[in-house]
């Protein structure tokens, strides 16, 4: 055992995160000398599949030491957390026979065993050696914030969104929205909704009569919109109109290309919000949770975060709103080089 | 804490490749120093049996030594014993010799048969019949011999013969 320390201390140590987001895959490295960063690399790749650059790349670092350690961020779309670490609670939350999961101080984090699977596979290249939850990494960057009463702590990613109560150090709730299949959901409840409506009207006289579509896709009141770039929105929903007239979405992949034109008309930070605000709803009315007057949000930027959200939240929803910049890729590290090895 | 949901995985200094070479050639210097071990073991046992028999030949030298020179004792002892058996022999014939020299009308009472001497007792009818038949023969034998008689009731005269041999030889 001492020897082992004492080789382990005579090489370098190398530390990689793997931050996968919707259309690209950052890494992080950091080589690691006597406990101390001696150097720090950052490299994004296109896409979310692993390239044969993406492979070199990290290969010419574990290439110099065999003490090397991979970690990744878990992506699972089936992850989440419970406010328990009773299994017999488990099933409330997720299918405990599918799912792995982690014992906090008195909280679950948990994900789908088949996608851990999934990822080793995926990385098999070069390998994983841990697999963390977002959750914990929210909880690692507010630590000095969780323990005080029931506060709503937000990590903003790129494609998702993670948002958590805590109180005393303690996770009272959480939700994980992947912005993608938020946004897959809320396009094709449109699409339906929207083609029913177009045909009936293409049908009768091959227009659109503005006053017979129904734009409340999750937008709400019209009276929501106190802001000047939702009127804008209001502007791109009168084009994307105008599209679907003249060419109607026939299948997901077209839908999803046309995301930047904003087809279910709000910008990314609404949507955002429309998430926080709904995950709030349930909050307070799901009784499986145990609820308390939330007064103010912390918000984990890991990605470009316009003031919109914020403003959002303070005005809508009345939070004190607090947002700190993440570099979630570091963040990563900094769990990777706590674990034991 | 651990944070993971995976375990990682085991690092290893050298590789698979490296550590199947360096076991191979730790089992070869290990059956090299067994063999040497074995043989190192060998010599020793076999300059502890040297020593052992150096010992046993030592013992047995001496216990041959020690036989030989019983040997020599019981040779010794057995030319005496053979030479008293010789020297009886001859008294036995020398008394049988003797006796056969007594004629029968002579009757011996005692015979004292000294080294160089013989001393008989005996009774004789007569000191003719002494002279004539024992004295003579008695004088070829010995170089001085004296009689001396006297008489008894009976008319027999009792007489002692004194015979030595004056130059000294033994009877045989």
């Amino acid at each position: 055992m001492i020897l082992s320390k004492i080789i382990q201390s005579l090489y370098l140590k190398i530390y990689i995160s793997i931050i996968v987001s919707d259309s690209k895959t950052n890494i992080c490295v950091h080589s690691v000398q006597n406990s101390k960063v001696k150097d720090t690399y950052f490299e994004t790749f296109n896409g979310r599949d692993v390239s044969e650059e993406m492979v070199s790349y990290i290969q010419s670092f574990i290439d110099e030491t065999p003490f090397y350690y991979i970690a990744l961020l878990d992506y699972s779309i089936s992850q989440g957390a419970m406010p328990s670490c009773d299994m017999n609670e488990f099933p409330k939350y997720s299918d405990l026979e599918t799912s792995q999961s982690i014992c906090h101080d008195d909280w679950n984090s948990f994900t789908s065993k088949v996608d851990i699977i999934n990822f080793e596979k995926k990385y098999a290249a070069f390998g994983l050696d841990f697999i963390f939850s977002p959750y914990t990494v929210l909880k690692n960057f507010f630590k000095d914030k969780i323990n005080g009463h029931a506060t709503l702590f937000i990590l903003v990613q790129e494609d998702s969104l993670i948002v958590t109560v805590f109180e005393n150090s303690v996770l009272k709730y959480s939700e994980y929205a992947n912005m993608r299949t938020e946004q897959l959901d809320e396009s094709l409840s449109m699409i339906d909704d929207n083609k029913e409506e177009l045909d009936f009207d293409l049908d009768d006289q091959n227009s659109v009569n503005l006053e017979d579509i129904d734009i409340d896709d999750g937008f709400g009141d019209i009276d929501d919109l106190n802001d000047i770039e939702d009127l804008d929105s209001i502007d791109d929903l009168e084009d994307f109109t105008e599209i679907k007239v003249e060419e109607p979405v026939r299948d997901i992949s077209g839908l999803f290309e046309s995301d930047n034109s904003s087809v279910a008309g709000f910008n990314e930070d609404y949507r955002r919000f429309s998430i926080i605000q709904s995950s709030l709803n349930q909050y307070y009315t799901d009784t499986k949770y145990e609820n308390k007057f939330i007064e103010s949000a912390y918000i984990a930027a890991a990605c470009n975060v316009e003031s919109d959200l914020k403003n959002y939240l303070e005005e809508e929803l009345f939070l004190k709103v607090y947002v700190r910049q993440m570099d979630i890729c570091q963040e990563v590290l900094d769990l990777a080089e706590g674990e034991k090895v | 804490m651990t944070y993971s949901y995976i375990k990682p995985r085991v690092k290893k200094v050298v590789s698979t490749e490296l550590q199947l070479v360096l076991v191979f050639f730790s089992i070869s210097a290990m059956m090299l120093f067994l063999t040497y071990g074995f043989l190192k073991l060998k010599i020793y046992t076999f300059e502890q049996s040297i020593i052992r028999i150096e010992e046993k030949k030592v013992d047995l030298n001496d216990a041959i030594l020690k036989m030989q020179n019983q040997i020599s004792v019981i040779e010794q002892e057995s030319d005496k014993a053979e030479k008293i058996t010789t020297e009886n022999s001859v008294l036995k014939e020398s008394i049988k010799n003797l006796f056969d020299l007594v004629p029968d009308r002579i009757t011996l009472s005692q015979v004292d048969l000294r080294k160089d001497a013989l001393i008989i007792y005996g009774t004789t009818p007569s000191k003719e019949v002494y002279e004539f038949l024992l004295q003579a023969p008695l004088r070829s034998i010995f170089n001085t011999t004296y009689t001396s008689f006297y008489q008894l009731e009976n008319g027999w005269l009792s007489f002692v013969s004194t015979n030595k041999i004056d130059n000294k030889e033994v009877l045989k």
